[in-house]
Order: C-alpha cells, then sequence, then structure tokens
C-alpha cells in the first residue's frame, strides 16, 4: 500500500483556533499565504500526526532547529494539539492517524504510525519533510554541518545519534586513561623521591650509629631494649616511682612508649613543682625586704622634715599664736587707716578748691596768717597733706600681712607633714600585715622586721639550693635513662628506614603495583573497545552515505542539472570522508554559492522522496526556494513538479517567482491553499482552490 | 538501529573474560538504545575508576 493524504483536520495545533479540515485532491498542493499565516503549521501538522513529539526533538535534522528547539505544538486557547490525518492509497483504501496531545491511534485503535508507514525519523527526514530549518542550515559550510546535512538527508540521523553516544563514552573512557597514565606518573615520581628521601636520612643516622659503636644485629637491638628497661626501672626505684610496662618486641613501638613514659614521669616531678613552689616564696620575701627598706628610708626623712621645721619655726602653737597676733595687729592698722584716711581726703579736696583760685590775698586756713598768696595755702596744704600722708601706714600693713602669710605657710607646711605622716602609717601597717603572712606567726614588739625577714630570706634559699642539687641528680638520673633511649631510638628509626627502603624497592614488583598496572591496562583496553564502537558507528554511517547516494547518484545529478545551470556541477559526487562536493575527483566545495549548496541538498532530497520504498507517498517542503535565483526557483518548480508524478508533493512558500514557476511547470494536477494573513482573533484560516 | 548496535559490539575484539563480559553487558543494553550503551561503557570507566583509587591507596599506604 502507497498512502498520500487526502485530508487532514487541525485543532488546537499551532495557530488554528478552530477544528480546521484541509483536503488535498492533487499530486501537487501549493500552501501559500503571507508570512505567520500557517502555511508552515499546516506542513508540520502531518509530521506531528505521524511522529508526535519525536518531530520536536532538538537533535532531529542536520542542525539544532529552531522550530523545534521549543516547539510549541499547542496553542494556548486548546485542550490539547490534535491533528487527524486521512490516507487513502490509489485503490481506495484509507487509513485513518489521530493524535491527540500524546494520545495516537491508528485507524480507531491505539498503534504506531511510523511502523504502519513502514517508516523511522530518519526517513521522515531524509524522505518526507524538508522543513525550511534544513535549507537555511545549508547556508553553514563547516565541515562538520555539512557531514551533519549529508547524513541527515541520507536518512542515517539515528546514526549519527548512535555515534554521538558512543562517542561520549569513548571520551569517558580516555578521560579515564589520561587520569590514571597522570596519577601513574605521579606515584611513580612519589616512590622515587621517598626513596631519595629514605637514602638521604639512611645517610645521616648510620655514620652517628657507627660512631657510638651501636651494632644493628638483632642481639645487639634486644640488648639495648633491655638496657634501656633496667635504667629506666633503676631510676623508677631510686625516686620510689611506679615502673611503666613497656611492650617487648618491636622496637620502634618500645622506643615510642618509653619516650611517652618518660614524658609523663618529668611532667609529674614533684622537685620541679617544689622548685617552682620555692622560686616564687624567694621572690615574695626579697619583694617585702625592698619594701621594708624603702617604707624605713621615707618614715626617716619625714621626721628630718619635721625636726627642720620646728627649728626654724617653733611648734605648731607658736605658730598659730603668731599669727593669730599678727591677725589682730592688721585689724588695728586697718582702722588707723580709715581714719588718717579721711583727714586726708578733706585737705585734697581744699587743695584741689584752692588751686582754682588765683589773684586776691586771704588768710591761710591752716596758719591763721592774714594777707597771704594763694601759693602759701597751697604750699601750706601740700606740706600738711605730706604730714597727714598715709604712706607709712600703707607700709606698716603691708608688713603685717606678709609676715601673716609666712605664718600661715609654715602651718600649710605642718598639715602636710602630718597628712604624710598619717599615709605613712597606714603604709606601714599593711606591710607589717604581709611580713607577719610570709613569717607565719606575729612579730614580737622588740623583733626588728628587716632581721625576720632577712633571715627567712636565707632559710628559702637554702631550700631553693637544696632542691636544685637533688632535681640535678635526678636530670642526671633520667639524662642517662635518656641517653641509652636515644641509641634504641636511633638504631630503631635506621632499622625502620631500611625496611621503608626495602619496601620501596620491591613495590614495583608487589602485587599492588602489578594491580595498578592492570587496571591501567584494562582501562586502555576499554578506550580502545569504545574507540572501536565510534570507528563503527563511523564507518557505518558513511558506508550507508555512499550506499543511499550511490543508489540516487542518477537522480540527484539530473535533479541538479534541472536546478543549477552550472555545467561544472555535472556528474558531482560527495566524498564520505570529507563530506566534500567533488566533481571528476576534484573537491569543488570553496566554489559552492549558497544556491548551489542548497540545490545540491534539495537535488538529493528528492531523489531520496522519489526512491522510497515506504508506504507514505508524500513529501512535504517548508519554503524551499530560499537563497535561489530565478532560474534555480524554475528549475526546482520543475523537478518537484516532476516529482509529484509519482508522489504527491506539498510545497509552502511565500515567494511569488517560485510560486508562478510552481504553477507552470510541468503537466501535473495541482491544488493551491491559500491562507489568509494571520489574525490573533481568528488564529489560521485558509481558502482551498485549482490552479488553473 | 538496535541491530546496527548489535553488529558493532559483536564485532569487538574479545581478549579476555572482562571484555568478553563487557561486551555482554553492552549487548543487554542494546536493547534500550544507544544511550543505554553509552551509560554502559560510562559505568565501566566509574567502575575502573573505583578500583583504580583503591589500588592507589594500597600503593600509597605501603610507602609510608
Amino acid at each position: 500500500m502507497k498512502y498520500r493524504i487526502a485530508e487532514m483536520t487541525l485543532d488546537g495545533f499551532r495557530g488554528y483556533r478552530r477544528a480546521t479540515t484541509v483536503r488535498l485532491n492533487k499530486p501537487l498542493v501549493i500552501l501559500e499565504g503571507s508570512n505567520g499565516s500557517g502555511k508552515s503549521s499546516t506542513a508540520n501538522g502531518p509530521i506531528f500526526a505521524i511522529a508526535g513529539n519525536d518531530a520536536a526533538r532538538k537533535d532531529l535534522g542536520p542542525v539544532t532547529i529552531r522550530e523545534r528547539t521549543k516547539w510549541q505544538v499547542k496553542n494556548r486557547h486548546a485542550k490539547d494539539a490534535a491533528v487527524r490525518l486521512t490516507l487513502a492509497d490509489g485503490a481506495g483504501a484509507r487509513c485513518i492517524v489521530a493524535r491527540t496531545g500524546k494520545t495516537v491511534t491508528v485507524d480507531g485503535k491505539p498503534g504506531d504510525p511510523l511502523a504502519k508507514l513502514g517508516v523511522t525519523m530518519d526517513t521522515v527526514v531524509a524522505s518526507i519533510f524538508n522543513p525550511q530549518e534544513a535549507v537555511r542550515s545549508i547556508v553553514v559550510m563547516e565541515p562538520r554541518s555539512r557531514d551533519a546535512l549529508f547524513t541527515s538527508l541520507a536518512g542515517l540521523d539515528s546514526v549519527r545519534r548512535l555515534e554521538d553516544a558512543l562517542h561520549v563514552g569513548q571520551k569517558s573512557a580516555d578521560a579515564l586513561v589520561e587520569s590514571i597514565a597522570r596519577e601513574r606518573r605521579g606515584i611513580d615520581d612519589r616512590i622515587g623521591a621517598q626513596v631519595r628521601i629514605v637514602q638521604k636520612q639512611l645517610q645521616e643516622r648510620e655514620p652517628k650509629a657507627r660512631n657510638a659503636g651501636l651494632s644493628l644485629d638483632e642481639a645487639a637491638v634486644r640488648q639495648l631494649a633491655n638496657d634501656v628497661e633496667a635504667a629506666l626501672r633503676a631510676f623508677c626505684e631510686s625516686y620510689g616511682l611506679e615502673r611503666p610496662t613497656l611492650p617487648a618486641g618491636d622496637l620502634n613501638e618500645f622506643v615510642r612508649a618509653a619516650r611517652a613514659a618518660i614524658a609523663r614521669l618529668e611532667s609529674a616531678n614533684p622537685l620541679l613543682q617544689q622548685q617552682t613552689a620555692l622560686g616564687g616564696r624567694l621572690a615574695e620575701l626579697e619583694g617585702l625586704l625592698g619594701d621594708h627598706e624603702r617604707l624605713a628610708k621615707q618614715t626617716a626623712d619625714l621626721a628630718q622634715q619635721r625636726v627642720a621645721l620646728q627649728e626654724t619655726n617653733g611648734l605648731r602653737g607658736d605658730v598659730e599664736a603668731k599669727r593669730d597676733r599678727l591677725h589682730a595687729e592688721i585689724e588695728e592698722a586697718d582702722r588707723q587707716y580709715a581714719q588718717a584716711g579721711s583727714y586726708h581726703a578733706m585737705l585734697g579736696r581744699a587743695l584741689d578748691y584752692f588751686q582754682q583760685l588765683a589773684g586776691s590775698r586771704i588768710a591761710c586756713p591752716l596758719c591763721r596768717a592774714q594777707g597771704v598768696e594763694i601759693g602759701h595755702v597751697r604750699e601750706h596744704l601740700q606740706s600738711e597733706l605730706h604730714k597727714a600722708g598715709l604712706q607709712p601706714l600703707q607700709e606698716r600693713l603691708t608688713d603685717l600681712r606678709k609676715e601673716k602669710l609666712a605664718a600661715e605657710t609654715v602651718l600649710w607646711s605642718f598639715n602636710e607633714l602630718a597628712q604624710a605622716e598619717a599615709a605613712m602609717s597606714g603604709r606601714r601597717a599593711k606591710l607589717d600585715e604581709r611580713i607577719i603572712k610570709a613569717a607565719g606567726r606575729s612579730l614580737a614588739p622588740t623583733e626588728d622586721a628587716r632581721r625576720v625577714l632577712e633571715a627567712l630570706r636565707d632559710a628559702a634559699k637554702a631550700e631553693l639550693a637544696k632542691v636544685a642539687g637533688m632535681l640535678d641528680e635526678r636530670n642526671k638520673a633520667i639524662a642517662a635513662v635518656r641517653d641509652r633511649l636515644e641509641q634504641a631510638g636511633l638504631v630503631s628509626e635506621i632499622l625502620r628506614l631500611r625496611e621503608l627502603l626495602e619496601r620501596l624497592d620491591a613495590l614495583p614488583q608487589s602485587s599492588e603495583y602489578a594491580a595498578l598496572k592492570s587496571v591501567q591496562s584494562r582501562a586502555e583496553r576499554l578506550a580502545s573497545l569504545a574507540a572501536a564502537l565510534v570507528k563503527g558507528a563511523d564507518a557505518e554511517r558513511r558506508a550507508g552515505f555512499d550506499k543511499a547516494f550511490s543508489s540516487n547518484v542518477m537522480d540527484v545529478q539530473a535533479n541538479m542539472a534541472r536546478i543549477s545551470a552550472r555545467a561544472d556541477l555535472a556528474g558531482l559526487t560527495i566524498d564520505s570522508t570529507t563530506w566534500d562536493v567533488v566533481v571528476n575527483g576534484v573537491p569543488v566545495t570553496p566554489t559552492l554559492n549558497v544556491g548551489d549548496v542548497t540545490a545540491i541538498a534539495l537535488s538529493l532530497f528528492c531523489a531520496m522522496a522519489k526512491n522510497a520504498a515506504h508506504a507514505a507517498e508524500f513529501v512535504i517542503l517548508d519554503d524551499p526556494s530560499q537563497n535561489f535565483d530565478a532560474g534555480h526557483k524554475r528549475g526546482l518548480a520543475e523537478v518537484l513538479a516532476d516529482l509529484a508524478r509519482e508522489r504527491q508533493v506539498i510545497v509552502t512558500s511565500t515567494d511569488s517567482e517560485f510560486l508562478d514557476a510552481l504553477k507552470k511547470a510541468g503537466t501535473v494536477q495541482r491544488q493551491v491553499v491559500r491562507f489568509r494573513p494571520w489574525d490573533e482573533s481568528r488564529g489560521i484560516e485558509l481558502e482551498v482552490g485549482d490552479a488553473p | 538501529m538496535k541491530e546496527l548496535i548489535e553488529k558493532l559490539v559483536l564485532e569487538l575484539p574479545v581478549p579476555d573474560r572482562e571484555q568478553a563480559e563487557l561486551r555482554a553487558r553492552l549487548l543487554r543494553a542494546v536493547k534500550d538504545g544507544a544511550e543505554a550503551v553509552q551509560r554502559e561503557l560510562e559505568a565501566a570507566s566509574r567502575a575502573l575508576q573505583t578500583e583504580f583509587e583503591a589500588a592507589m591507596k594500597k600503593i600509597e599506604e605501603a610507602t609510608r
């Protein structure tokens, strides 16, 4: 059976707001309309019905296709996208494929439309549906893109995806091999470095052991451990300590345990604690003696100050009496000064008066002389003013006040001294308390605190010297043990290093190292296996392409001759190793323009579609004339009209030149489906009609 | 596609038991498609990585 599309009903799919049925009744169907009017949505409808979400796979086709990466099959007004296809064969048999969302039926029962038509997604891409993005992607002329494009057009997309997946597996194996090789180099370097370090350490230690006359044979080592144990036992017995238990056997462990035991014994050394305590007491007594001495000197200084003050000024009471007397005298002098001041003021006013008089003779108001000159009166008044002068009184007052101030200063010194003596007495009491505490008893009134302190200090010094002696003795004893232990430690370290060196030398032959090498070689085998799989898939894909191309080469070349006018491209083939377009064995890819590359791709697609053996006898091309000049468009229209003699050909376009060519090409019957310009409120709307 | 993967896996050389086991696992994965074969290869890499790390740890212990 060979099926063509007789009818399709689209609802909620892309821009279809309501159920719309398109009846296709001619071998060449032209979908025309402005951009966004719904041509591509209509062309995609059958593919959605047949392949469902697989049609929206982003890796479908040669490169990532924009329309499919976020393909919105359902519009926001519909509950689900639904496309119903009525397929009919020439003998009148019909098959209904209906998909609503994820539910698909074939003739009313759950089924697989791809199986019904005997196709895979590979064949859909290669020989049924040529989306406009596929044509656009041809513009990308990188070898990788050509590889993807031609692979896809030859129906080998799934082999490419397999190869990609295997390549990911191979990369992971390769990364493992690389990481293992790196790690292995690292461990070899580390072992080498370790050997050098150990050798150096041995070179440092072995001469020391030789110089100390230490033997490294088993008996000598055992004897050394016994010596350490005996020395430690003797030490513990001397000082009444509990003897630590040391492990027998492994010398390293023995040395470690002995070192720890000695550290424990020494940290609990009572002599050290005594020494510390005595040191503290001695420092305290020295401090008390110093304080005592300083206090005695300060007390003597104060007494001397008091004697000097009294010798100069008498007793405090005498000075107080003197101050009081001076106070009374000052009061009296003040009173006299006030009286003299009144008389003096009167004379002053009289003199002012007579200073203003002139010429006449008058009687002198002082000596009563008659008819004297004014000058006489003035002189007399000035003389009287001098006699009644305040200066002597003022000088006396000044002297008295000075004397009083001196007496008060002396009294202040007495006060200061008394305060200092009181403070000294307080400090003395506190020092006495500390001395009593240090002595551990009260001091008799006759006892000299200094002597008591000196005696205590001397006793502490003697005790400290005694403890230091004991400590020295103990240190010597433990040093003897330590010396033996250090010898044992040196021997043990040399033995350990020798053993480590032996182990390091033997490591490359060890089972651990063999395991490492084994994993490395297995990883390398895994990587080769993955590489073999990738290589196999790649070879399969290239062989598949060669087979597909060679089966269609005549049609490809014929199509190409009709679409492109370039005579130099006649007889073109495609090299599946470089994915170059080749003519007479010469790669011509660099000479191709975008129109020619598009023409080659469409030539291959149309040839594959024409010769496909599956039951889907229809081909859909979405806007295929991109990048074409008028000649190419006419050629493509001829090729499609020719193809429509064997298959139902559905073509969308906005290109009026190409649409005209399509409507005129060949003699095949054709149908034009015209779309109204997009209207958001109505969605996709169409007109159906036949071309003349 | 299943046939192709199967063919590729069957054509693999089998030098030892481990490779034979891996091939058997790949063949079992074939029915689930290319991604399953990829996952199997990645799992084999991860298993070897783990084994390698364990071997490295032992070597490092031996050098202390």
